[in-house]
């Protein structure tokens, strides 16, 4: 007999730590990045700034992406693998 | 060579066996209780101590704009490779990691030379990380020798290990767990206004070396993040590994790139990067200089003692990381089969993790430091090769993503996996400016590896039964695993 409520709120612990670690690495990239570009950047052409956003997008976008995937893949096994047993 | 795989009497009964719910088990093999907490404490325990020392080389090579980009290309390719090791680690479940993933989808030869370097990359670091904790032990207390305590460092954190994987990486938790917390109060405190941040640093020390510096520093990028990927080597030991091996590597990749970003920030702004050969670029303990610099008692202790645990966390995770390579080599006589023993009562590979022992010591006392560091670099980006090209041929030879085979997809793949491949090729190249003697050893020494253990293990290489040793169904081209 499967603890519904138990899957639940195991998910939702999960769910909390993936979105809070998210939120971390938006605002604490972002905010590195900015500030050392805004400060530092007029020391090089502009299109290495691309070359700054573009890696910067990839880092937090790709990761962002790849956690979510974590979240879908626990919601979608939860019960096969008995993850929260 | 594609999919060619090697069958072992061990690997087999070991695996057989293993029903499709994971569950608690305590087979004769390694013991499965590990949760992702544990996951995190290996990946981050290892990488961590780069970000307290190691990574201001990027500093002197390119200044505070190409210690930025090394940490921005470093971290999106470390991002890729854990990823793809998320993915391999919860579909395979076994302690080579690397190994088996190059075993099990590409052949004995790369399998050999990863599961090599993966040794050598652990090992080499643990050697450094030991040096370090004697040096600082001694700086305390001036009376100690480094010698006598690089061997007991070294010894203590083998019986650690030897004693049990649960105990070590609970001490690894709480030691990384404090050193992190260090660097976020560090940095909350500065932006917050508890001490006084010095932006006009940031210009000053932008680019001391001009462009050309800004790449050279890329070589230097992987300190902030190398060794992640041995967090899903616990995965054989996981309770549950297809849960705790993506959220537990993902969460320590979030910790690494959130740490390596405060840290660059807290540095820059408070110690003078503007000559490349003084101040923070040649730094031994930036981060607890940086912490001097601010003048508050508080962090200074702080910081001191998260440089402490995090050499400590690291040497004792690397031991964990490359006993378990040894021990799978060892299981499928890549080298003496010797050492695949488990332990009856502490269920680790014990003498794989004593074996680490005088290996380490010969590199702690070969007298080149940052030759053995370099070494552990190079090994770490053949790793960083070897790791995509395993997924990409895992995808390819199972394309259909059944929970059996792949509990964990990995996003936009295979693409990723490419794309890491080239970064760690770039960053692998860039070792020619100041490294190309050390980097041409590394890669002949290897070279010479894949040679050997491809004719080694060609009486190996047989028919390989998905079912019976996965409980996978069989490859989508099913033909090449009989080469």
């Amino acid at each position: 007999m499967v603890n519904k409520k138990k899957y639940e709120r195991g998910l939702q612990k999960d769910t909390y730590l993936i979105v809070g670690a998210i939120l971390l690495l938006i605002l604490v990239e972002g905010y590195v990045v900015y500030t050392i570009l805004s400060h530092a950047g007029p020391a090089v052409p502009s299109w290495i700034m691309g070359l700054y956003v573009f890696f910067f997008l990839l880092v937090v976008g790709i990761e962002i992406i790849g956690y979510w995937q974590v979240r879908h893949s626990l919601k979608q096994h939860m019960h096969e693998f008995e993850y929260y047993e | 060579m594609a999919g060619g795989v090697i069958d072992s009497p061990e690997i087999s009964a070991h695996k057989k066996s293993e029903p499709l719910v994971e569950e608690a088990t305590e087979s004769p093999g390694l013991v499965k209780t590990l949760r992702p907490y544990h996951v995190w404490a290996l990946g981050v325990g290892i990488v961590l101590v780069g970000e307290y020392m190691g990574w201001n080389f990027t500093i002197a090579k390119g200044g505070v704009l190409g210690a930025l980009l090394a940490m921005l290309v470093a971290g999106t390719m470390y991002v890729m490779i854990s990823l793809c090791a998320s993915e391999l680690g919860s579909a395979t479940k076994l302690a080579g990691g690397p190994y088996d993933w190059a075993r099990l989808f590409i052949g004995p030869g790369a399998a050999g030379s990863v599961g090599l370097a993966v040794y050598m990359e652990f090992i080499a670091l643990e050697a450094a990380d030991a040096i370090v904790v004697a040096f600082i032990a001694q700086e305390i207390f001036p009376e100690l020798q480094v010698l006598p305590v690089t061997l007991l460092v070294i010894a203590t954190l083998t019986f650690i290990n030897y004693r049990g994987v649960v105990a070590a990486l609970t001490l690894n938790f709480f030691m990384t767990a404090i050193a992190f917390i260090a660097i976020i109060l560090f940095f909350f405190s500065g932006t917050f206004g508890a001490f006084e941040l010095h932006p006009e640093n940031l210009f000053q020390g932008a680019v001391p070396n001009g462009l050309i510096g800004l790449f050279a520093a890329l070589q230097f990028g992987p300190w902030f993040f190398l060794g992640i990927e041995g967090a899903a080597m616990c995965a054989e030991e996981c309770k549950k590994p297809s849960r705790a091996v993506p959220l537990g590597q993902q969460a320590g990749m979030i910790t690494l790139l959130v740490g390596a970003a405060m840290t660059l920030f807290v540095c820059t702004m408070l110690l003078d990067s503007s000559v490349p050969a003084e101040g923070l670029g040649v730094s031994v303990y930036p981060l607890f200089e940086a912490a001097q610099a601010s003048g508050l008692t508080i962090l200074i202790a702080l910081l001191a003692l998260g440089t402490l645990l995090t050499c400590l966390s690291s040497a004792n995770g690397c031991v964990c990381d490359s006993s378990r390579s040894w021990f799978a080599l060892s299981r499928d006589h890549f080298v003496s089969n010797w050492f695949s023993s488990v332990h009856p009562k502490y269920q680790t590979p014990y003498k794989a993790v004593i074996f680490t022992m005088p290996i380490a010591i010969a590199f702690a006392f070969s007298g080149y430091l940052d030759q053995v560091i370099t070494f552990s670099i190079v090994s770490g980006l053949l790793c960083y090769v070897l790791i995509p090209f395993s997924l990409i041929r895992f995808r390819k030879m199972f394309p259909s993503h059944i929970s059996k085979v792949r509990p964990f997809v990995s996003p936009l793949q295979p693409w990723i996996a490419w794309f890491a491949m080239a970064i760690a090729i770039v960053i692998m190249s860039t070792l020619f400016w100041g490294y190309r003697y050390n980097l041409l050893f590394a890669l002949v020494f290897y070279l010479i590896a894949y040679f050997y253990f491809h004719n080694k293990h060609k009486k190996y290489m047989k028919h390989f039964d998905w079912q019976k040793e996965m409980d996978w169904p069989n490859p989508s081209h099913h033909e090449v695993s009989k080469e």
